[in-house]
């Protein structure tokens, strides 16, 4: 009962993964792959993946696949979390081996045990949301666990 | 070429009201702002700017501004409501100030509005206020707002060695000047002890290191600079107004998490309009939602060096007899954030202080430029206010 109430009083959010000109990206999770666009005028890759180049606006997106490492530029830990979540939760920004930066949770290390710097691995687990919506989406594993 | 003039301010107590609506609240800041400049009545005002976050999901209310129009007997030739998250407060007076100058109105009020204690639960509350946060890309795995900060403050903090303690000097300072403002949220004097050892909200970010939620409203009125001694015999004047977007609103989108990139750029407009210096500045209200923002913003403000934001907290330069005061009000950390009223009430606290009438331990002497900056998202929206006497 609790629960169904706080529904109602902030509608719940969740990712548009099924109308969007990116919905490949949605389906590449599902088959454990990362992938974003690049710009075939300009050359220009970006996260979020767009349809339209941000720099240049040519409509001339291809996908690439990402690389599934990369080393942490910021990290902190989410002690109070807003309903649908349980902390708490470690959360970093990731810089990948080409210089794309992705925001994601951090698995398997709490705050004091991380560094700037420290190397990380993509993985993908599935996330829900308020237990009607779930899709996979990629996670972050530090090295050497 | 004409100017712009504050002539009225006013504001409610921050803090939680569970007794008042978004209407009452705002009817009670319009009162006092009406009442604070002269001979000045509703049937004066032509333009009519309001500031709010949320209303839709605060209180489930759209078409805010006539809404607000009804409490308020307006009737207006120029009306619109601004939002920019945490910056609609600046982004209001920007567009106020924007329709006196222009000629399209001369008597423009500006109000500030947010109730959010209508919510039954702080959980509620909270994820009213993530809606602010990109959702496909941040919001949707549990991003909420003292996030984004904590991860400017960890990444400061390895780049130049910014401690826990610096920043926690930063809220005790803001908790002392507040304990002399009877309208702020928070009026408890605390220690470095206490922000320490308050309980993580989002690490490296601890309780006390949080702006409170709270309710409130501010309002300004702004009027031609010629027409200003008609209703003030202490007009003080807008003498330059910097805004920046950058591209960057996911988290991980953000370049260099070691400063405010766009405050930077919004600064240098607003320096360069009004003919000043970061050192000409005598005292300063500037967005503390969390304490590491202030540090970011001395810092991109230009009062200090880039990375010495922390020694010069220590030092106490941002103190009453310090180079630059920050934040005589209480700043966002104790005086309180109604989302769309803050920019607005740190407009007022500057008058206060220009017009020298600030409490003692809290006026700084002979003040006579102030400026006031205002944030939304992580920094990535920033607007900044110079006035003069």
């Amino acid at each position: 009962m609790e629960e169904r109430r706080e529904v109602l009083e902030v509608p719940p959010r969740y990712p548009n993964f099924e109308q969007t000109s990116v919905k490949k990206f949605w389906d590449a999770l599902e088959e454990g792959k990362l992938i974003t666009t690049e710009c075939r005028k300009c050359g220009k890759v970006e996260f979020p993946p767009k349809m339209i180049c941000t720099s240049c606006y040519s409509d001339e997106m291809e996908w690439i696949d990402l690389p599934l490492k990369g080393k942490i530029y910021s990290f902190a830990e989410m002690d109070v979390v807003p309903s649908g979540f349980k902390p708490p939760i470690t959360v970093a920004v990731v810089e990948l081996e080409n210089g794309v930066r992705l925001f994601s949770h951090v698995i398997n290390a709490g705050f004091e045990e991380l560094s700037v710097g420290d190397e990380v691995e993509i993985e993908f687990r599935e996330m829900s949301w308020f237990d009607y919506r779930k899709h996979k989406y990629f996670v972050f594993r530090r090295k050497g666990d | 070429m004409t100017g712009v003039a504050i002539v009225g301010t006013g504001t409610t107590k921050y803090g939680k009201h569970l007794e008042r609506s978004a209407t009452d609240l705002a009817q009670m800041a319009v009162k006092e702002a009406l009442e604070d400049a002269r001979d000045i009545s509703p049937e004066d005002i032509e333009g009519f700017v309001l500031s709010s976050q949320n209303p839709e999901i605060l209180q489930k209310q759209g078409n805010a501004v006539n809404h607000f129009s009804e409490f308020l007997g307006l009737s207006a030739k120029l009306a619109t409501r601004v939002e920019g998250a945490c910056v609609s407060g600046s982004m209001g007076l920007r567009t106020g100030y924007m329709a006196v100058k222009s000629g399209m109105v001369d008597v423009c009020l500006v109000l500030g509005v947010e109730k959010c204690y209508e919510l039954p639960r702080s959980s509620d509350i909270m994820a009213a206020f993530a809606y602010v946060i990109d959702r496909d890309w941040e919001a949707a795995y549990g991003s909420n707002a003292p996030m984004g900060f904590a991860m400017f403050a960890t990444r400061h903090m390895h780049e130049y060695g910014t401690t826990e303690e610096q920043l926690a000097m930063i809220s005790v300072k803001n908790r002392r000047f507040a304990s002399r403002n009877p309208k702020a949220h928070l009026q408890k004097p605390i220690s470095v002890e206490d922000v320490l050892n308050s309980r993580p909200v989002c690490k490296p970010l601890k309780l006390l290191d949080c702006c409170p939620v709270s309710d409130g409203a501010s309002a300004v009125i702004l009027v031609r600079d010629d027409l200003a001694k008609k209703f003030t015999d202490t007009p003080v004047y807008i003498r330059g107004i910097g805004q920046h977007l950058i591209n960057e609103n996911v988290i991980s989108s953000i370049s260099d998490l070691t400063e405010f990139t766009a405050l930077k750029r919004a600064a240098k407009d607003a320096y360069r309009q009004a003919g000043v210096e970061p050192g000409d500045i005598d005292v300063a209200e500037t967005h503390d939602c969390f304490t590491i923002a202030e540090l970011l913003e001395i810092e991109a403000l230009g009062f200090c060096e880039k990375g010495q934001g922390g020694k010069f907290v220590e030092e106490g330069q941002t103190d009453l007899g310090g180079k630059i005061p920050v934040n005589t009000g209480g700043g966002l950390l104790s005086r309180g954030h109604p989302i769309g009223a803050t920019g607005i009430c740190q407009a007022s606290i500057i008058v206060q202080q220009l017009r020298g009438e600030a409490p003692e331990g809290r006026q700084v002497d002979g003040a006579e430029i102030g400026l006031s900056q205002n944030l939304g998202g992580w920094g990535t929206s920033q607007a900044v206010v110079i006035y003069s006497r």
